[in-house]
């Protein structure tokens, strides 16, 4: 199997509650010739149901990557960055957080509570699409990650 | 006959013994017959007299020898004596001696009785007392002179007897209290009239005059006048001694009234100073939390800032994205004015990313703190050259900097200052050969910085408002910038601790100098 057909069994879970980012990722990844299939949680509590599989997720699959965004109604990234890596079937997940906050605080947050990697969104759309694609190229060619 | 007999009398008294014993007697001895004849007269009579012999005195009157005053009233007493048969004892008198000096002395006459009880005559006996008279005298005299300075004392001054009573007081102490003498002596102390009760009193009051310390005390003591005014009385009590017993005490008063009311007038001030002192440290401590505030107020302004371009990027990230999608994908299908309708909200997207990034910036100046670390500025301008080196070459500009010293400085504010100050000297810029020239001079504790450009200058009376946030005096068109530049600069040098300012004209390039302490104080929430 060669590693082209493999990636889509590699799936992402993009955690954004703001429809326009959704679509512009969408779009990236697309753009990007990202094969591998993208689920979205619109919400933090959508995102910890869809890890634990639950309700109407009990099929989903175990994502591969995770994109976190940080800014959410009621339960926000940091809530789920917490629930996620404080869960011992989870925490082996590797999530990016993938916000347009610069702020040193969030920063060191997001790191603390065991984030992997943090990546502040470009405006430009072409920037947003090297971007993707060098998370995408990183995490899911370049490092190892375990497979569950 | 009498004469004889008188002279056998005095005969038998002549014996050897007793005639050694008088001559050698220092008080003056004689008898006398009833007519104040002398019979015998001793030696100290003899001087008296001025006669060497005894039979020089014999048979002669006092006066043959003293003036006629006391010749006299001596006869009359002798002559009383013999008379009454009444001795005369320790008369006092002056009399003249032969060698002219005047003496006084005491003179005891008794009549001589024979066994028929008449009087046969009179023996005499005279003490000389000229010198304890002197001294007497002396003692009366510095005694009057003791009364005196203590009545004409200015303060006020009385005893106080063992049994409690006032036994004498001046006058300076009537004046003082409006008593007369006749209503403080004789009273007794805790009684006085112009004494209030206190500690002191009392003590006093209780002294046994049995011990043997001296009572040394000294105190103030609130009092009150016959009139009715309050007085304050200074008094000083000490113990009058003698032979090392406790005799009375001496009480010397003085009227400190005015000084007290100074006193209290002062504490008064005083007060008056510590309340003005206090409401002082009170605004202090208001001006301090108003500080606080005021700070809390432009942190909060500066995290404002910070969340509302933070929180306007992302629908810009948006509009920037939909529009690329928009040319993406139908771009084929959009006329000229569509098209340049789309291009125009591209460029206004960039332009107000640009102003987000500087807003960032600048709020991230007073928000975000950096480590101080040595800094080189001649490399940190080459950093920068080398940064900015398609700005550089666009305008074919030229960099110049004389010998720039290194700054124990934060690396990112320090750059991002020069950087703005060089990009501004070369844009706003209509020269040939555009150039920056960076030069320092040190002045006590100071750097003082210029960067000196050849571009277009500014007009004076804009020169307070390009510090000023979204001041710009061009259009877009002419110069490009969102007028962030020079208020971030100008925040920097501030957060630096230095000052910032232009020299410049229209048309004749511009100056921006500013300082940088050699030791910036840096605090955490500064930078």
């Amino acid at each position: 199997m060669s590693i082209l057909e493999a990636l889509p069994k590699f799936p992402i879970l993009l955690v954004e509650d703001n429809p326009d980012d959704i679509m512009i990722t969408k779009r990236a990844f697309a753009k990007g010739r990202i094969l591998n299939k993208l689920f979205v949680a619109e919400n933090g509590e959508e995102a910890i149901e869809f890890l634990r599989k639950r309700g109407k997720y009990k099929d989903a699959p175990t994502p591969t990557l995770v994109l976190l965004d940080l800014k959410m109604p009621k339960m926000n990234g940091f809530d789920v960055l917490e629930q996620i890596k404080g869960d011992k079937e989870l925490k082996s997940i590797p999530i990016v957080v993938l916000t347009s906050s610069e702020r040193d605080k969030d920063i060191e947050k997001a790191y603390k509570l065991g984030c992997n990697s943090y990546i502040v969104k470009p405006v430009s759309f072409e920037n947003f699409i090297k971007t993707v694609v060098e998370i995408k190229e990183y995490w899911l060619s370049i490092s190892r990650v375990p497979v569950k | 006959m009498a004469n004889q007999k008188d002279s056998q009398d005095a005969s038998i008294l002549s014996t050897d013994m007793i005639q050694i014993l008088m001559d050698n007697f220092p008080d003056t001895i004689y008898f006398k017959d009833v007519k104040s004849r002398f019979l015998f007269v001793n030696k100290a009579q003899r001087d008296v007299l001025g006669v060497k012999t005894m039979q020089e005195a014999y048979g002669k009157t006092d006066f043959d020898f003293f003036t006629p005053e006391h010749a006299k009233a001596a006869y009359e007493d002798e002559q009383r004596i013999i008379k009454t048969k009444k001795p005369l004892v320790s008369k006092v008198e002056q009399i003249r001696r032969a060698d002219g000096q005047y003496r006084w002395v005491t003179a005891t006459k008794e009549p001589i009785i024979d066994e028929r009880g008449k009087v046969v005559g009179i023996v005499g006996i005279s003490r000389d007392i000229s010198e304890l008279k002197t001294v007497q005298e002396a003692l009366i005299e510095s005694e009057e002179k003791l009364q005196q300075i203590v009545e004409f004392a200015p303060d006020g001054i009385f005893t106080i007897e063992k049994d409690g009573t006032i036994a004498s007081c001046n006058t300076a102490l009537t004046h003082i209290t409006g008593y007369a003498k006749n209503e403080l002596c004789g009273v007794d102390f805790v009684k006085l009239p112009f004494l209030t009760d206190s500690e002191e009193i009392k003590y006093l009051s209780q002294i046994e005059f049995s011990i043997t310390g001296n009572v040394l005390k000294s105190f103030e003591q609130l009092c009150k006048r016959k009139d009715g005014a309050n007085i304050w009385l200074e008094m000083h009590v000490s113990s009058l001694r003698r032979h090392g017993n406790q005799m009375a005490l001496l009480v010397l008063t003085r009227d400190v009234t005015e000084r007290k009311l100074a006193e209290e007038a002062l504490k008064e001030v005083y007060l008056a100073i510590e309340q003005r002192v206090d409401e002082l440290a009170k605004l202090k401590e208001k001006l301090e939390a108003t500080n606080k505030l005021l700070q809390q107020s432009n942190s909060d302004l500066e995290n404002y800032t910070y969340v509302v371009s933070h929180d306007l990027k992302a629908p810009l990230r948006a509009i920037k994205a939909f529009s690329t999608f928009l040319v993406e994908d139908y771009g084929g299908k959009l006329d000229e004015n569509a098209q340049e309708y789309l291009q125009r909200i591209v460029n206004a997207v960039n332009n107000m990313d640009e102003m987000i990034e500087d807003l960032l910036l600048l709020s991230r100046v007073g928000r975000k703190f950096m480590e101080v670390e040595e800094v080189d500025l001649n490399q940190l301008v080459n950093e920068i050259l080398a940064d900015i080196e398609p700005t550089i070459n666009k305008h074919k500009g030229k960099v110049v900097c004389a010998n720039l010293p290194k700054l124990r400085i934060q690396h990112v504010w320090l750059k991002q200052l020069f950087m703005n100050l060089i990009d501004n000297g070369l844009k706003f810029n209509k020269s040939e050969t555009p150039a920056v020239e960076i030069t320092c001079e040190e002045n006590d504790g100071m750097y003082q910085f210029q960067v000196k450009d050849n571009g277009i200058g500014i007009d004076k009376k804009y020169h307070d408002r390009i510090f000023s946030i979204f001041e710009r005096l061009h259009t877009r068109e002419e110069y490009e910038g969102t007028g962030i530049g020079l208020t971030t600069c100008k925040k920097i040098v501030q957060q630096f601790g230095g000052k910032f300012w232009v020299e410049s004209e229209e048309g004749k390039g511009s100056t921006f100098l500013f300082t940088i302490p050699k030791n910036i104080n840096l605090q955490k929430g500064n930078l």
